[in-house]
């Protein structure tokens, strides 16, 4: 099977956008994604595209209505906050299953302000009742389960919200570039306990996309120069857990998608040089860095004190300022996430550039109360 | 637990029934394969896969607090902040609910809210109207104020 690269990929700075359409945010970062590594719609020959909100109504065929209609096959992907790296997976299991050997992968979001969803069951709404359907609500759980197991504290998930916005000053195309110092983070409206206003992810708008290529078409186009070879691409879903209609969960899931990620690269996390993990909220950050196995089980709060996950310690994560700073648009940010790895590795990151770059890990998970949830790991390397 | 004399109240969720003793109980279905309990009745067993194995039964309306949030902004209309409880109930199965009788603000006072603090579960109506005009009732959960000595849940021997 072919090695995949991924040779041109971009985002849109994410932000507010409410009189564009979805097809038409997901055709800007196509067009920019295409622009990046010379090629054209034409040259595709599947696409991909991921979106929730109108999941059900043609994305993808109605973004090559802005782009081309070339009639290629198209996949319209929904899989949680996993949707983004799904898209970009199926992309990469087309090419390794030697069907296509030039695909265009979209994720695309579009979102109200506030709150996501709003369950009513039977006529009856279980909000407030029967403890919350919101994502804060959700992350704080898992943040909770962390203090009673290992006593971390309020102020230590706090501090994963001041390294991702600080962060996010040096990334032009994130929606949030303020310093949020401790303080104002702790002290910022309380959302879902420990959960501040200032540590839950911003519903923004964006769009991001990657064009995938074998290993035979990216010699043919002379394009290895700025790839970024795939060494691995993992995806699990909630496996049993005893408490998992209750209390969803994003741990095992995490774990059990990282060892698989790990074990088809053939490395561990101490080869990584830099981590796009999904802080949706600061909570879910510090549980992640046990879950990627990037420290030791209960050691997350002694490894955001010791600052070796900032832009200059030992293993910078989310240096793009994350979801919490740069935005969560649902279906873009599993591509987004790629871009950001990429671009370090390319050695285009401008002011935020991890030095000497050569291998990155991205991963998203998503999931709904009694529902299940989702989990995709990439892992990069510079070609 | 007395807005509950006369007719069978209008159960918010399906897995709330009058058990034989005339009390509400949460029910569901435990494994006989592996010993598992799920709220609610189950087809299949989700964790070891069996067919054939469930068997449909009452849960204990007690057990003990694993983790909470209290939760400060909801949707439109919901009134906060309450707190979110997730149960492991004894012998039973996980449940997420509300826990009542305590301030949300509480949390950070151990005395009051703390990890595995026994709790019962109650059923009470809700201000919510079902179709033909009667309250939804719902359970919730309360500090069992005279706390049997329960061992703490055997769950946190599993993978975690």
């Amino acid at each position: 099977m072919s090695e995949v690269y991924v040779i041109g990929i971009d985002m849109i700075r994410f932000g507010r956008f409410p009189d564009r359409t979805v097809p038409q945010l997901a055709a800007e970062a196509a067009l920019l994604a295409l622009d990046d590594c010379g090629l054209t719609i034409g040259d595709m020959q599947a696409l991909f595209s991921g979106n929730l909100g109108e999941a059900n109504a043609l994305v993808g065929q109605r973004t090559l209505r802005e782009i081309g209609m070339t009639g290629i096959p198209v996949v319209n992907v929904a899989n949680a906050c996993a949707t983004g790296a799904t898209a970009f997976r199926d992309g990469w299991t087309a090419i390794k299953a030697g069907l296509h050997d030039l695909v265009l992968t979209v994720g695309v979001e579009q979102m109200g302000k506030g709150l996501l969803g709003n369950a009513v069951n039977d006529g009856f709404a279980i909000e407030g009742e029967i403890g919350s359907d919101t994502t804060p609500a959700m992350f704080a759980l898992i943040g909770m389960e962390h203090t009673r197991k290992y006593g971390t504290s309020f102020e230590q998930f706090a501090q994963v919200a001041v390294k991702n916005h600080h962060h996010a000053t040096l990334n032009p195309k994130a929606m949030y570039r303020r310093e949020t110092p401790l303080e104002e983070v702790m002290a910022a409206e309380m959302i879902s306990y420990p959960n501040t206003k200032l540590m839950c992810s911003a519903n923004v708008d964006g769009a991001a996309a990657a064009v995938l290529a074998s290993a035979a078409a990216v010699k043919r186009l002379g394009l290895m120069g700025r790839a970024v070879r795939v060494r691995a691409s993992a995806m699990t879903s909630n496996p049993f857990d005893t408490r998992d209609m209750a209390t969803t969960d994003f741990n095992l899931v995490t774990r059990l998608g990282a060892s698989a990620a790990y074990e088809m690269a053939g490395l561990g996390p101490e080869d990584l040089d830099l981590v796009e993990l999904h802080d949706c909220f600061a909570t879910a950050e510090l549980v992640h860095y046990e879950n990627l196995m990037l420290c030791g089980a209960g050691k997350a709060g002694q490894m955001i004190d010791s600052g070796e996950t900032w832009l200059g310690g030992r293993l910078p994560v989310n240096v793009s300022g994350g979801l919490l700073s740069k935005g969560h648009p649902l279906g873009a940010t599993g591509i987004a996430n790629i871009y950001e790895i990429s671009t370090h590795l390319r050695g285009e990151a401008g002011a935020r550039q991890v030095e000497g770059a050569r291998i990155g890990l991205t991963h998203v998970v998503g999931g709904a109360p009694a529902m299940g949830s989702s989990c995709a790991i990439h892992i990069l390397e510079k070609a | 637990m007395s807005d509950l004399a006369g007719a069978a109240p209008h159960f918010a969720v399906p897995y709330l029934r009058i058990a034989g003793d005339g009390k509400p109980t949460l029910w569901g279905a435990r494994c006989n394969s592996c010993g598992e309990n799920y709220l609610g009745a189950r087809m299949v067993c989700p964790r070891c896969c069996t067919r054939g194995s469930m068997m449909e039964t009452d849960f204990a309306m007690h057990g003990r607090l694993y983790t909470y949030s209290a939760v400060y902004r909801s949707y439109p209309g919901v009134r906060t902040p309450f707190i979110m409880a997730i149960v492991d109930l004894e012998d039973g199965p996980t449940v997420r609910g509300t826990l009542v009788d305590v301030p949300a603000d509480a949390v950070g006072d151990d005395s009051v809210l703390h990890f595995d603090m026994p709790v019962r579960v109650i059923v009470r109506a809700t201000d919510q109207l079902a179709p033909d005009g009667h309250p939804y009732h719902v359970f919730y959960f309360t500090p069992a104020l005279n706390a049997d000595s329960h061992p703490a849940s055997d769950k946190d021997d599993h993978h975690e």
